[in-house]
C-alpha cells in the first residue's frame, strides 16, 4: 500500500506540474504568475485538512488516552504548519503583481495568519515541555481551542473590514475548464503527498518512541 | 469480586507502570491497601517511591495497568474525602498566614475555622506564629503547619512522604501517637523510627517493590535484606 | 451551598486576597498598563487624527498586557509551594476550582479596566457623553473572554518551560476576536454623536465568552495533575 501510494505520487506531482505550466492556459489579466495558484490553492486546502485531523485526534487523545493519538494530532499539525507558511509565501507572490499589493488585511487573509500563528504556537507549545502525558494532554487542549477560534476570528475579521471600505476585492475567478482540470490534478496530488508525508511523519514518530523506550530498558 | 466488603482493598493497583518520557520509574507494580494497615515504603533516592505514592494518591495517573479505589475507578472521589496526603512540599501558600493558610484549607473541605484553630494549638504554633506570613517560617513551623492541614479534614487514610524532615524529636513522638490508629502508607528513609509502626514494609529499587519481612528490628540501611 | 460552590468562593477570596497582598500583585500591574498606555501614544504624533483614530485600540492593546501578567499568577502561585496538588485532591470536580480561579481573575480584569479608563479618558481627552454607560458592559463582556481563555492557558502554561512567554503565544492569537470587538464597542462608547451603532458586536462577544467559557470548564479536568 505504501509502495503504491509512493509510485502514484511521482507521476502524480509530474502530471501536476505539466497541468500547472504547460496544459494550463495562459491567464489573460494575470498572466503567467496566475499558475502559482494551482499550488497556492492546493497548499491551502492542506492546512485545513491538516488542522481538522488535528483537531480530531486532539479530542481522540483526550478520550483514549493513546499516546498514538497524540502522534497522529502532531504529525498532522507540523506538516498543517509547513503548507500553511507555504500558503503565505505564494499568496504575496501572487498578490504584488495582480493586486499591487504584498499584503491586504483582507478577512480570508488575516484569518490564515492568524491560524498560522495559532498553530505555529502550537508547535512552540510542544517543543517546549518535557515529555509526559501532560504534555500531550495540554497540547490537544491547545489544538482544540485553537480550531474553535478560528471561525470566530474569521467572522470578527469579516465585520471589521467591512467597517472600512474595500479596496481590493478578490473577485470570483470563471475557470476556464483546463484550468479547473489543472487545479482538480493539483488538488489530488497535494493529497496524495499529504498522506505520505503523513504517513511517513506518524511511523518516524512512533519508532522515535518506541527506540526510546528499548534504549532505556538496555 | 466475592470478597467481604470490610477486606476489600480501598485502593488496588495492578500492573502498574509509570513513565516518564522515555524513563520508566514503575514498572509492573502490584498493591493493594486495606483499612488498617500501615505500610511502610524505603528504599534508594529515585527508586520511584514518591511516584508510586503519587498514584496511590491518584494525585498521578500510571502509564500502564490500573487503579482501582473501594473497587471502582467511580470510588476515586468518596477515597478523596477520607484521605489526606502530605508530599515533598508542604502544599501552603507563603504569602498566607498560618492561620490563613488554615482557614482557607478548612473552607475548601467544608470544616468550621474552630477546628482549624484547634489544630493549630495541637501542631503547636502559638498566636504570634499563627499570624506571620508562612514565608517567614523556618522548615520546621512549615511542616508542623503542613500536618495541621493534613489532619484537618479528620483523614482515615494518610499517605506521607518524609513527613519527619525537618520535625523534633518530641513532636515526631506525637505525630506518630496520632496516626498509630489510622490507615497510613509512610515513604521514609527514617526506618527507627516507623518501623515498629509498619504492619507490612516494602523495600523499593529500580521501580519494582518488594515485601520485606515485619522483622522486629529494620533491615540495615543500603544492606539487600530480603 | 454545595461544596463545589463553596470551594469556588473559598479560592476567588484566597487569591484576590493574595493578588492584592503582593507586592507584584494588582498595584504593579495597574502601574505598568499605564506605562504602556502612555508609551504608545508616543508613537504618534499628537497633533495629528492618528492618535485619535488608534486611542480604542491603544487602550485596549494596553488592557491585553496587563491582564496576561495577573493571569500568569494564577497557577505560579498554586506551583511555588505546590499548593496545587491540595487542590487536585479535593473530592469535586476540578471545574469548581477553575471557576474560583476564573471569577477572581475576572474580577481583577474588570478592576483594572475600570480604573484604566478614566485616566484613558483624561490623556486622550475624551468628551463624556451618555454613551459611556456601554463602556461597563464592554469592560465585563471582554473580561470573561480575556478570564476564561486566560485561565485554562495559565494552568497549561505551567507545564512549560517557557512559562509566561508560554502563555502570551497561547493567549494573544486566540483572543484577536475579542480585542477586535472591544475596540469597535469602545469607539461607539467613545464617540461624540450619533446613536450607538453596529450592536452584532456584543453578541459575537457573548458568542466568544459562552464557547470558551464552557469549553474551558470542560477542558480543565485534563490539565490539572498529570
Amino acid at each position: 500500500m505504501r509502495a503504491f501510494l509512493l509510485a502514484l505520487l511521482y507521476p502524480a506531482m509530474l502530471l501536476a506540474l505539466y497541468c500547472a505550466f504547460i496544459f494550463a492556459p495562459r491567464e489573460k489579466e494575470m498572466g503567467e504568475v496566475q499558475r502559482i495558484f494551482y499550488f497556492h490553492l492546493s497548499a491551502a486546502w492542506l492546512c485545513m485538512l491538516a488542522f481538522l485531523i488535528l483537531f480530531v485526534f486532539s479530542i481522540v487523545y483526550l478520550a483514549t488516552g493513546e499516546r498514538k493519538y497524540d502522534v497522529w494530532a502532531s504529525s498532522s499539525a507540523e506538516i498543517g504548519v509547513i503548507f500553511a507558511t507555504l500558503v503565505l509565501i505564494t499568496g504575496p507572490l501572487w498578490a504584488k503583481p495582480v493586486w499591487n499589493t504584498w499584503w491586504t488585511w483582507d478577512p480570508r487573509l488575516t484569518t490564515f495568519l492568524i491560524l498560522w500563528l495559532i498553530y505555529v504556537s502550537y508547535l512552540l507549545l510542544r517543543s517546549n515541555m518535557a515529555e509526559s502525558d501532560k504534555k500531550y494532554k495540554i497540547s490537544a487542549v491547545f489544538g482544540i481551542i485553537g480550531f474553535i477560534d478560528v471561525p470566530i476570528v474569521f467572522m470578527s475579521i469579516r465585520w471589521w473590514r467591512t467597517i472600512h471600505p474595500v479596496v481590493i476585492t478578490s473577485s470570483s475567478m470563471n475557470l476556464d475548464p483546463a484550468m479547473k482540470t489543472a487545479l482538480f490534478v493539483a488538488l489530488a496530488a497535494f493529497t496524495l503527498f499529504f498522506v505520505v508525508l503523513l504517513d511517513l511523519r506518524v511511523r518516524q514518530q512512533w519508532q522515535d518512541y518506541e527506540i526510546s523506550l528499548k534504549s532505556v530498558d538496555l | 469480586m466475592g470478597e467481604v466488603p470490610m477486606t476489600s482493598p480501598i485502593v488496588q493497583l495492578s500492573g502498574v507502570g509509570k513513565v516518564f518520557g522515555t524513563w520508566p520509574v514503575l514498572t509492573e507494580v502490584q498493591f493493594s491497601l486495606v483499612a488498617g494497615e500501615r505500610i511502610l515504603f524505603f528504599g534508594p533516592n529515585g527508586a520511584g517511591k514518591s511516584t508510586l505514592l503519587r498514584i496511590i494518591a491518584s494525585l498521578s495517573s500510571p502509564t500502564s495497568g490500573s487503579v482501582l479505589f473501594y473497587g471502582s475507578r467511580d470510588g476515586v472521589n468518596d477515597y478523596r474525602r477520607k484521605m489526606g496526603y502530605l508530599g515533598h512540599s508542604t502544599s501552603l501558600y507563603p504569602d498566607l498566614t498560618g492561620e490563613e493558610n488554615l482557614a482557607f484549607f478548612s473552607a475548601l473541605r467544608g470544616i468550621s475555622c474552630e477546628r482549624s484553630g484547634h489544630w493549630l494549638e495541637q501542631v503547636g504554633l502559638d498566636r504570634d506564629a499563627c499570624r506571620r506570613r508562612v514565608r517567614f517560617y523556618s522548615a520546621g513551623m512549615k511542616q508542623r503547619l503542613a500536618i495541621a492541614r493534613l489532619l484537618l479534614h479528620d483523614p482515615e487514610i494518610l499517605l506521607l512522604d518524609e513527613p519527619f524532615n525537618a520535625l523534633d524529636g518530641s513532636f515526631v513522638q506525637t505525630f506518630l501517637q496520632w496516626i498509630r490508629e489510622k490507615t497510613v502508607v509512610l515513604v521514609t528513609h527514617q526506618l527507627e523510627l516507623s518501623w515498629p509502626l509498619a504492619s507490612r514494609a516494602y523495600r523499593v529499587s529500580h521501580g519494582r517493590i518488594k515485601e520485606t519481612e515485619a522483622g522486629p528490628a529494620p533491615p540495615a540501611p543500603g544492606g539487600a535484606s530480603t | 451551598m454545595s461544596l463545589g460552590a463553596r470551594v469556588a468562593i473559598a479560592i476567588m477570596k484566597k487569591d484576590l486576597l493574595l493578588e492584592f497582598r503582593s507586592k507584584e500583585g494588582f498595584l504593579s500591574n495597574l502601574f505598568f498598563c499605564l506605562v504602556v498606555l502612555l508609551l504608545f501614544t508616543f508613537g504618534f504624533d499628537p497633533s495629528s487624527d492618528a492618535l485619535r483614530q488608534g486611542r480604542a485600540a491603544i487602550f485596549w492593546i494596553a488592557i491585553a498586557f496587563a491582564s496576561v501578567l495577573t493571569l500568569g499568577r494564577t497557577f505560579q502561585r498554586e506551583s511555588a509551594d505546590q499548593a496545587i496538588e491540595a487542590l487536585s485532591l479535593l473530592p469535586l470536580d476540578p471545574g469548581w476550582v477553575f471557576l474560583g480561579k476564573f471569577l477572581s481573575n475576572l474580577l481583577i480584569i474588570v478592576l483594572l479596566m475600570l480604573l484604566i479608563f478614566p485616566l484613558f479618558v483624561v490623556f486622550f481627552d475624551l468628551t463624556v457623553t451618555w454613551r459611556f454607560w456601554l463602556f461597563p458592559v464592554i469592560c465585563l463582556l471582554t473580561a470573561l473572554g480575556l478570564a476564561s481563555v486566560g485561565t485554562l492557558f495559565s494552568a497549561m502554561a505551567e507545564s512549560s518551560k517557557l512559562r509566561e512567554v508560554a502563555l502570551s503565544i497561547m493567549m494573544y492569537p486566540i483572543i484577536i476576536p475579542v480585542l477586535i470587538v472591544a475596540v469597535q464597542l469602545t469607539e461607539q462608547a467613545i464617540k461624540i454623536s450619533g446613536d450607538i451603532e453596529n450592536w452584532h458586536w456584543l453578541t459575537l462577544l457573548l458568542v466568544f465568552d459562552v464557547i470558551f467559557l464552557t469549553a474551558a470548564l470542560v477542558i480543565f479536568d485534563y490539565v490539572l495533575g498529570d
